[in-house]
C-alpha cells in the first residue's frame, strides 16, 4: 500500500520510516513524501492512482492542505483516495472544512501513530 | 590824516579857491604892474620919438624954437624928471681902428639937472632916447620919467586884488562849505543808515529828493534796503517754519508771517491764510487785524469758497496756482463780509469796517499747493511788490510742508503711543487674576488716558454684571488712584438706569453736570448705601464746577472719563479705542478661570493621552506578541512533536535491537544503530529549536533597556517569517499565503536590537500577509499570494525587504502610512501603531532607512537598509 505523506517539515520522512518500520520491512506500507500541496498534486499528477492513501497536513506555506484535499477529491474520483488529514490545530473550524470537503478522517498531531497504523490498517482490510 | 567826505569836500574847495586867490593876489597884480611898466616905456618912447622927430624938424629947419616946443610936448607933464639933447659924435679911437661914440649933452629941462647921457632906466625913473638925425648933427632926445605914478598904481593894484583875492577866498569858503554840507550830509545819512540796516536795523530808509546820482544812490539805497528787509522777513518767517517742532507751533509761524506782512508794509488792513481743501470747496483760514498780537491775535475759522466772485476767483486761480488780485467794493464788499461772519471767525465786522473806513479793499492772493495767502488793502499795491506775496505764500508753503510732515509724523507717534498704550492696557488687564487685582482697574486707565493725551479729570470703569443686576463701579480718585469698588443696582437712580440702558444699546452716553448736579448724586448715593461719605466718592469733598461726563460702551459695560469740557471727536475716538482694548482685556480676565479651568482639563487629558499612547505602544506591542503566540506555539509544538517521536520511536528501536542483540544480528544492530544515532540528533535538533523559538518569545516579552549585540539577520528573518506566518495560520484558519526566502549567505552580521528588529519584520510580515491574504479573498483565478523576504549585502550596508504581491498602496494611504494610529484595518484589528513604531526603530534606533516601494495593483515592497 502505498501512501503519501504530505508536510512541510521534512523531518516528518525519517520520523515516518522509524514508526512504520515493520511495516515497511515488510512492505506493508510504502511512503512516499512531498513537502507542499503542489509537490503532492505533480506526484499524484506523475504515478496516478498509484498512492491509495494521503496523509496531508493541513498548514503549509502557499497550498494548504485543505486546498490540496479539495484538488484531489475533485480530480481523482475514480478510484477515490483515501485523504487523512493530519494537522495541528485541532479546532472544530478545520475539521468541518475537511470533512466538508470530503475527507477520510482528521487526525489531530501529535499524532498517535498505534492508532494511525491501526486506523490504516483497518482500511484495507 | 583821516579826512571825512566833508573835509575833503572841504579841502577840495579852500584848494582851489585858495589858488585863485593867490592868482588873484599875486599873479594878476604882477601882470597888471608888467603891463603898465610896458605901456608907460612905450609911451615914454613914443614921447621920445615924437620929441626927436620935432627936434629933428626943427634942426632941419634950423629953427630953434622949434626944438623948444618939441621939448615942450612933454615939459609940462608931470611925470617928467628931465628931457635932454644930446649930441653924439662918431669920433674915431686913438688906434683908427674904431669908432667911437661921444655924447653930449646940448640941451636939457629943467637947466640944472644934470644928466648923464648914458643913463639906463632904474627903479624909480625911467630913461627913453630916441635918435635924430639932421645933416647938422645927430644925437639923441633922452627922456626920464618918474615911475612914481606906477609905483602909486602898483600899490592900488596889489590893494584891490588883496581885497578880490579875500572876496573870492571868503566866497569860495562858502560856497565849498555848502557844497560839501550838500554832497556829504546825503551821503554821511546813507552811511549811517547803512550802518544801522548792518547793526541790523532794516526800517531805515534815505530821504534825498535830488535826481543827482547821490540822489540816485538813495532811491537805490532805499530799495536795497526794503529788499533786504523782506529777505530779512521772509527769512524770520522761514525760521519760525523750521523751527516748528510740533504741528501746534503752525500758528506761531503764521502769526510771524502775517506780522511781517503788516510791517515790510503789505498788508496795511489785515491778511489772512487759508488751507484749500478744493472737494468740499471750503478753506480752513487764520487771520488777524492785529499782527501784532502775535498767535494769540490770531483766529481760526471756516469758509466756503463758492458764493462770491471774489472767492470762486480766488479758488479757480489756486487750482491754476496763479496769483489772484480782486477789488471789493459796493456791494460785493458787503456780501464777502456777511459771508465772513460766518467762518466763524471773532474778527467782528465793525473791527473790519474800522479798519477800512471806506468800502473799497484791494485783495491780492498768492498761492501755494496746499492753500493761499491774501492780503487786504485800502490802496493798490505797487506793481512791483506784487510778487513778494508770492515769495511769502512760498516760504508758508515751505512752513506748510513741514507742518504737514511734523503732523504726520505726530499721527505716527499717536497712532504708535495709542497701540503700545491699549497694549498695555491689554496686558496689564488680561494679567489680572483675582478679585483683588481688578482694583487697580482705574489706575491703569487713569494711567492711560494720560498717556493717550485724552484731556480729563475723572475716570472710571463699569462692569455690567446681568445676573445680579448690578453695576460694579471702578472710579477713580481725583489724583488718579483707585475708589475701590461698589455696586450700583439697576434700578439705583436715573443715572444707573440710563446708564444700563445705553450700554444695552452699545450706544456712547453723555452728560452735563454742574456742581450741584454732582453733589446731589452724591448725596443720593450716600443715601442709598453705596458710598460712605463725600470724600469717598470721586473728590465729591471738592467737587469740579462742571462736569461734562463721558460713557463709552464696552462689551462687559461702560468706560467712563470726566472732563471739564466735552470731548473733542479724536479725543472720543481714542476712549472709544481703549474701551474696545479694555473690554478684550477685561473678556480674557473673565475667560481666565475658565481658561484656567480648561487648561487643567487640557493638561488632564493630555496626562490621560499620554498613557493611552503608553498603553497603546503596550497594546501593539502586545498585539503582535499574540500574533505571536499561536505561532510560537505551533512551532513549539512542531519540534516538540518530532521530539517525543524520536524519542518513543528511539525506545522502540531499543527494544527492538535488544531483541536482535538476542538473535547475534548483527546487521540489523548496525542499521538500528544508525537510526538511532539519527534520532538522536533530530531530537537535539528539534530541542534546541523549541528551545531558541521559546527564547525568542521571552526576548520578544522582556521589557526594560536593551542592549544592541552582533546578529544574524538571516535568521532573524527567517525566524519571525516563520513565526508571523505561523501565527496568522494559528489565527485565521481559512488563512494561507506562499512565503519564500532568499537569503544572501555573505550577510555580515550587525549591530542591532534583535528584538526591534524582530518587531519590524514581524509588522512589516505581518502586514504582507494581512495584504495578500485581503487580495486573495478578493480574487480567486489564479492568484497566489505570496510574500518574499530577502537579504542581501550592500556596501556598508544590509537590506531587509519583505515584498508582498497585494494590491500596493493608494497615494493618499502612502502619504500617512508611518502617521501612528493610522491603519487600513477594520476597527479594533489594528493599532495603527505597527509602521509608526517600525519607523521609529529602524530611523531613530537604528540611524537606518525604512523606504517603500509600492505600485497600485502589482504589490509593495518594504526596504529596511541598516548600516553595517
Amino acid at each position: 500500500m502505498k501512501i503519501l505523506v504530505v508536510d512541510d517539515e521534512k523531518d516528518i520522512q525519517p520520523l515516518f520510516e522509524q514508526r512504520f518500520r515493520r511495516e515497511i520491512k515488510k512492505g506493508e506500507f510504502k511512503f512516499v513524501f512531498a513537502y507542499s500541496g503542489e509537490q503532492a498534486l505533480v506526484y499524484l499528477e506523475k504515478y496516478k492512482s498509484e498512492a491509495v492513501l494521503i496523509l496531508s497536513d493541513i498548514n503549509m506555506p502557499g497550498m494548504s492542505g485543505l486546498e490540496l484535499l479539495e484538488n484531489i477529491k475533485q480530480k481523482y474520483h475514480r478510484p477515490p483516495p483515501v485523504v487523512m488529514m493530519i494537522t495541528a490545530y485541532g479546532d472544530d473550524d478545520n475539521y468541518k472544512r475537511a470533512m466538508a470537503l470530503g475527507a477520510d478522517d482528521f487526525i489531530t498531531k501529535p499524532v498517535d501513530f498505534g492508532v494511525l497504523k491501526e486506523t490504516i490498517k483497518s482500511m484495507y482490510e | 590824516m583821516m579826512l571825512t567826505v566833508k573835509g575833503k569836500i572841504l579841502m577840495t574847495v579852500l584848494t582851489v579857491v585858495l589858488m585863485f586867490a593867490l592868482f588873484i593876489l599875486f599873479y594878476f597884480p604882477a601882470r597888471q604892474e608888467h603891463y603898465l611898466l610896458e605901456n608907460y616905456n612905450e609911451e615914454i618912447e613914443n614921447f621920445a620919438k615924437t620929441v626927436a622927430l620935432g627936434v629933428e624938424i626943427a634942426l632941419t629947419e634950423q629953427n630953434y624954437d622949434g626944438v623948444e616946443t618939441a621939448i615942450d610936448f612933454v615939459r609940462d607933464d608931470e611925470r617928467l624928471v628931465y628931457v635932454s639933447l644930446i649930441q653924439t659924435d662918431s669920433i674915431s679911437a686913438p688906434d683908427g681902428s674904431n669908432l667911437m661914440v661921444e655924447k653930449k649933452v646940448i640941451n636939457s629941462f629943467p637947466e640944472d639937472v644934470k644928466v648923464n647921457p648914458n643913463a639906463v632906466s632904474s627903479e624909480l625913473f625911467i630913461i627913453k632916447s630916441a635918435p635924430f638925425s639932421t645933416p647938422m648933427m645927430s644925437g639923441e632926445i633922452l627922456l626920464s620919467f618918474s615911475t612914481e605914478e606906477i609905483i602909486k598904481s602898483k600899490k592900488q593894484i596889489r590893494l584891490t586884488s588883496l581885497i578880490a583875492s579875500l572876496v573870492v577866498f571868503i566866497i569860495g569858503l562858502l560856497i565849498g562849505y555848502l557844497l560839501a554840507r550838500n554832497i556829504s550830509k546825503p551821503v554821511l545819512a546813507l552811511r549811517d543808515a547803512a550802518n544801522r540796516v548792518g547793526e541790523g536795523d532794516l526800517t531805515q530808509s534815505v530821504d534825498n529828493k535830488s535826481r543827482d546820482e547821490i540822489g540816485q544812490l538813495s532811491v537805490a539805497f532805499n530799495k536795497m534796503v526794503k529788499d533786504l528787509g523782506i529777505e530779512a522777513a521772509l527769512e524770520r518767517v522761514r525760521t519760525k517754519a523750521l523751527a516748528m517742532q510740533h504741528s501746534d507751533d503752525l500758528p506761531i509761524t503764521i502769526a510771524s508771517l502775517l506780522r511781517e506782512l503788516n510791517h515790510i508794509g503789505l498788508a496795511s488792513e489785515y491778511s489772512g491764510i487759508g488751507i484749500i481743501n478744493n472737494k468740499r470747496k471750503q478753506a480752513e483760514f487764520w487771520t488777524t487785524i492785529n499782527p501784532e498780537g502775535g498767535q494769540d491775535a490770531l483766529e481760526k475759522g471756516k469758509i466756503s469758497l463758492s458764493g462770491h466772485p471774489f472767492l470762486d476767483g480766488m479758488l479757480y486761480s489756486w487750482e491754476n496756482q496763479e496769483p489772484h488780485t480782486y477789488i471789493l467794493q459796493g456791494d460785493e464788499y458787503h456780501d464777502y463780509y456777511q459771508l465772513f461772519e460766518s467762518s466763524g471767525v471773532k474778527l467782528s465786522r465793525d473791527a473790519i469796517k474800522e479798519s477800512s473806513s471806506q468800502t473799497l479793499q484791494f485783495c491780492y492772493t498768492a498761492m501755494f499747493p496746499a492753500g493761499a495767502l491774501t492780503i487786504f488793502r485800502s490802496k493798490p499795491i505797487v506793481e512791483t511788490n506784487s510778487h513778494i506775496i508770492q515769495r511769502f505764500a512760498d516760504v508758508f508753503h515751505l512752513a506748510y510742508t513741514r507742518f504737514q510732515d511734523l503732523r504726520n509724523s505726530e499721527v505716527n507717534v499717536r497712532e504708535e503711543m495709542k497701540q503700545a498704550s491699549l497694549d498695555r492696557v491689554r496686558g496689564e488687564i488680561a494679567s489680572m487674576r483675582t478679585k483683588e487685582d481688578l482694583s487697580e482697574i482705574t489706575p491703569i486707565v487713569w494711567k492711560e488716558l494720560t498717556s493717550l493725551g485724552v484731556p480729563f479729570i475723572r475716570c472710571g470703569v463699569f462692569i455690567v454684571d446681568e445676573v445680579r443686576k448690578s453695576i460694579q463701579s471702578y472710579l477713580s480718585k481725583p489724583d488718579g488712584s483707585s475708589l475701590g469698588v461698589f455696586n450700583l443696582p439697576y434700578n439705583a437712580n436715573d443715572f444707573s438706569k440710563m446708564m444700563v440702558d445705553h450700554w444695552r444699546k452699545g450706544k456712547a452716553y453723555q452728560d452735563h453736570w454742574n456742581k450741584d448736579q454732582f453733589l446731589k448724586f452724591v448725596q443720593s448715593m450716600i443715601k442709598q448705601g453705596h458710598i460712605k461719605d463725600e470724600k469717598t466718592y470721586q473728590g465729591a469733598a471738592s467737587p469740579p464746577e462742571s462736569l461734562d461726563l463721558h460713557f463709552f460702551p464696552f462689551a462687559q459695560g461702560m468706560l467712563y472719563v470726566g472732563n471739564t469740557t466735552l470731548l473733542e471727536d479724536d479725543d472720543f475716538q481714542l476712549v472709544h479705542s481703549l474701551a474696545e482694548a479694555f473690554s478684550i482685556a477685561y473678556a480674557r480676565y473673565e475667560d481666565f478661570t475658565k481658561l484656567e479651568q480648561a487648561k487643567n482639563k487640557m493638561e488632564l487629558t493630555l496626562r490621560e493621552l499620554k498613557s493611552t499612547q503608553t498603553q497603546l505602544i503596550h497594546a501593539e506591542k502586545m498585539a503582535s506578541l499574540g500574533e505571536l503566540t499561536a505561532g510560537i506555539a505551533h512551532e513549539i509544538q512542531n519540534p516538540l512533536n518530532f521530539v517525543n517521536n524520536f524519542s518513543e520511536v528511539s525506545i522502540d528501536l531499543i527494544e527492538e535491537m535488544v531483541e536482535e542483540i538476542a538473535k547475534g544480528n548483527d546487521g540489523e544492530i548496525n542499521l538500528i544503530t544508525e537510526d538511532l544515532k539519527q534520532n538522536l540528533s533530530k531530537i537535539n535538533h528539534h530541542g534546541k529549536r523549541a528551545s531558541s523559538i521559546v527564547k525568542g518569545m521571552l526576548e520578544h516579552s522582556r521589557t526594560g533597556k536593551r542592549q544592541k549585540e552582533l546578529a544574524d539577520l538571516n535568521v532573524l528573518a527567517d525566524e519571525y517569517l516563520r513565526l508571523a506566518y505561523h501565527g496568522l495560520r494559528a489565527k485565521d484558519k481559512t488563512f494561507n499565503a506562499d512565503f519564500n526566502i532568499e537569503l544572501d549567505k555573505d550577510l555580515p552580521k550587525v549591530n542591532v536590537i534583535s528584538l526591534d528588529i524582530g518587531r519590524v519584520l514581524l509588522n512589516l510580515i505581518n502586514n504582507a500577509f494581512y495584504a495578500v491574504s485581503m487580495r486573495a479573498k478578493n480574487e480567486n483565478n489564479g492568484y497566489i499570494p505570496t510574500v518574499m523576504v530577502r537579504t542581501k549585502k550592500l556596501k556598508d550596508q544590509v537590506e531587509i525587504t519583505v515584498k508582498d504581491n497585494a494590491d500596493g498602496i493608494p497615494p493618499d494611504v502612502l502619504d500617512k502610512i508611518f502617521q501612528p494610529f493610522f491603519t487600513t484595518k477594520p476597527t479594533g484589528q489594528g493599532t495603527g501603531l505597527g509602521l509608526s513604531l517600525s519607523y521609529d526603530i529602524i530611523t531613530k534606533g537604528h540611524g537606518g532607512v525604512l523606504k517603500i516601494d509600492t505600485k497600485v495593483g502589482e504589490g509593495t515592497e518594504f526596504i529596511i537598509v541598516l548600516p553595517e
